[in-house]
């Protein structure tokens, strides 16, 4: 199954057919991280008081922010990336540095 | 002449605006990326990317530093016994037995902000805390930034490494707040069969013993498959406040930047400018502060609270970071070493110091295996040199294996405990027979009038205990249960056995939830 999400040039945000699933996996490069928080438009992708390695969710329709905060073994020298899960296709979407935990990454749904 | 004035002073300004958006590791490493000829110049200008170090810049590392000192005097202000503003004797983190105790200003301060414990045990109150529990207390008050890696250093801020060190030692006082009480027992060495009793009144807020330990030596393991599978287990519960507060405050600021209506004109104006910097370094960290500058200033005249909002996000990163490496620490420790020493001054009996070695050995997730070594001694031989007792008091050995039951892990909500202790008594254990400052909750029958000085008969002790800790799951509330039996006791030579049932709360929780 191909990805769904394609960088929009000139910019650091995706787009994607409104209503697709997306599944969205964390890789470990310097120690483990792990997503502790993550909200895509109202809706929250993590329970509370989980961190998971993976979160899903469905395209929006129009230009839709998803935030997430990672946590990491190795606090702020930890280091991995985001990256859309689609097997057996998979693709980079953000650099993860531990001391840049918060990311917001912008999807358009087309 | 005035041109190099000029040029002079330009350098000079622009300095430390240099060097706080090289210090943000961020943008750092995206200028390192350009340097080195990758095509990351949309990186370097992306909020969404470096949302801390847009943050910071924003807020002004001088501004934070001079408003921390100050929001620091104005606690520190309100903490004053006579201006004291928080909740009274008996309220959360602020207990009428700190306030009147030595050094008050100090552990009231530290109670106020969660980073001492308190508990009490029998008729004896002790506060204990670690020593950076108050830096990290300030922190997570928002009093003090933390500068987890090196962002503030040039300012006011409580640094990861000396937090670390700091986390190696911790102290005790214990308060002796008995009340009159009476309690009947048979002296164990006496020259006469006369019964005496006495009534014991004990001065109340007395310090009964002082303590301190540190850590000589912690096997960290930050980085094995068992320490990785502790923290997944614990990161998502630990980390849940934080995050949130993150994902809050960093969200809000990233959002008004990128809400702003000149953002996108913003960003294609100075991604052409870092670009025309190509790879020289200089010239790419002035590309970039004045492209923050404009951004700062832009934002600033759509909102007047923007920096504020940006201090905000920060002190969301200051806890976030402080309690990501506090779990880590927590978790990292295998192997632990301990020197503690302890100086009691029990009522009515000489003064001792012991020292002990303790062995904190974790054998798995669910069981660990604690071993203890230590001395006492008399601290004045002169002081009971007519009991014919030696300068060292004791010695002592004792074992301890914790082993969780279930599913849980050590700290988790059951845990049974097997201990065995053995004590050579070295000398005799002195009690000082003084009606006027007795000894609290002791009688004594068939003592002689005369009688200024008992000793118990030197001996062997050997104890053994069984206990089970219940902790509902979700609570702060520790419940432990044991039964002990001992050949004998200090003063009287006979087995006993004891059963016990306790409570006990962790603080920290419910300062936590009043920040």
């Amino acid at each position: 199954m191909p990805c769904v999400l394609t960088p929009i040039a000139g910019s650091l945000d995706f787009q994607g057919p409104t209503g697709q699933q997306v599944t969205l996996v964390t890789a470990d490069h310097v120690g483990s991280v792990l997503i502790a928080k993550a909200g895509y438009g109202a809706q929250q992708l993590v329970p509370a008081g989980q961190a998971v390695s993976s979160i899903q969710l469905t395209i929006a329709a129009g230009m839709t922010s998803l935030k997430v905060v990672c946590v990491f073994t190795a606090s702020m020298q930890g280091v991995g990336e985001l990256r859309e899960s689609a097997p057996p296709d998979s693709q980079f979407i953000r650099d993860l540095n531990g001391d840049e935990p918060f990311q917001l990454i912008r999807i358009n749904g087309v | 002449m005035r041109k190099s004035i000029l040029l002079l002073l330009l350098a000079l300004s622009a300095s430390p605006a240099y060097a706080q958006i090289e210090t943000c590791t961020s943008f750092k490493r995206e200028i390192d990326n350009l340097v080195a000829g990758q095509n990351r110049a949309l990186n370097l200008l992306a909020v969404e990317q470096n949302t801390r170090c847009f943050a910071l810049f924003a807020a002004d590392v001088d501004r934070l530093n001079r408003a921390a000192f100050e929001n620091l005097v104005k606690k520190f202000e309100s903490s004053r016994t006579d201006k004291q503003s928080g909740g009274g004797a008996g309220a959360a983190g602020s207990t009428s037995v700190v306030a009147q105790g030595p050094a008050a200003k100090v552990l009231s301060v530290a109670a106020e902000y969660g980073a001492i414990t308190q508990a009490v045990n029998g008729q004896v109150l002790t506060v204990a805390g670690n020593v950076a529990g108050l830096p990290a207390a300030l922190v997570r008050h928002d009093i003090f930034p933390y500068c987890a890696d090196g962002a503030n250093t040039d300012g006011f801020c409580v640094s990861k490494s000396l937090l670390s060190i700091l986390r190696r030692a911790s102290f005790s006082v214990s308060f002796d707040a008995s009340h009159e009480n009476q309690v009947t027992a048979a002296a164990s060495n006496t020259a006469t069969t006369q019964p005496a009793t006495f009534t014991f009144a004990a001065n109340k807020s007395d310090i009964s013993a002082i303590g301190a330990r540190i850590e000589l030596w912690n096997s960290r393991d930050a980085t094995s498959k068992g320490f990785v599978e502790k923290w997944k287990a614990k990161v998502g519960e630990s980390m849940n406040t934080a995050s949130e507060d993150l994902f809050e405050d960093a969200g809000n600021f990233a959002d008004e930047i990128i809400g702003l209506a000149g953002y996108k004109a913003w960003r294609e104006k100075h991604l052409a400018l870092v670009l025309k910097a190509e790879k020289d370094r200089a010239k790419i960290i002035a590309a970039l502060t004045n492209a923050l500058r404009e951004l700062v200033a832009m934002a600033q005249k759509e909102d007047a609270a923007f920096r504020d909002h940006a201090e905000t996000a920060l002190e969301a990163y200051n806890r976030f970071f402080l309690a990501e490496d506090e779990l880590i620490d927590s978790l990292a420790k295998s192997n632990v070493i301990s020197f503690e020493f302890t100086n009691s001054r029990p009522a009515g009996q000489p003064a001792t110091s012991s020292l002990r070695l303790v062995a904190d050995i974790p054998l798995s997730a669910q069981t660990k295996f604690v071993a203890n070594g230590g001395v006492t001694l008399y601290d004045d031989p002169g002081a009971i040199a007519t009991t014919g007792a030696t300068r060292v008091r004791d010695a002592q050995v004792g074992v301890e294996l914790d082993q969780a039951l279930g599913k849980y892990a050590v700290a988790g909500p059951a845990v049974l405990s097997l201990a065995g202790y053995y004590q050579h008594q070295n000398s005799a254990a002195v009690l000082n027979v003084d009606p006027g400052n007795p000894v609290p909750g002791i009688s004594f029958t068939g003592l002689p009038a005369s009688a200024k000085t008992i000793f118990a008969t030197p001996g062997d002790i050997f104890l053994g205990q069984a206990k089970l800790t219940l902790s509902p799951p979700g609570s702060a509330v520790k419940i432990p249960a044991s039964i002990t039996f001992s050949n004998r006791t200090e003063l009287i030579d006979k087995p006993t056995w004891r059963g016990q049932i306790g409570i006990t709360y962790d603080f920290d929780s419910l300062f936590a939830g009043l920040k």
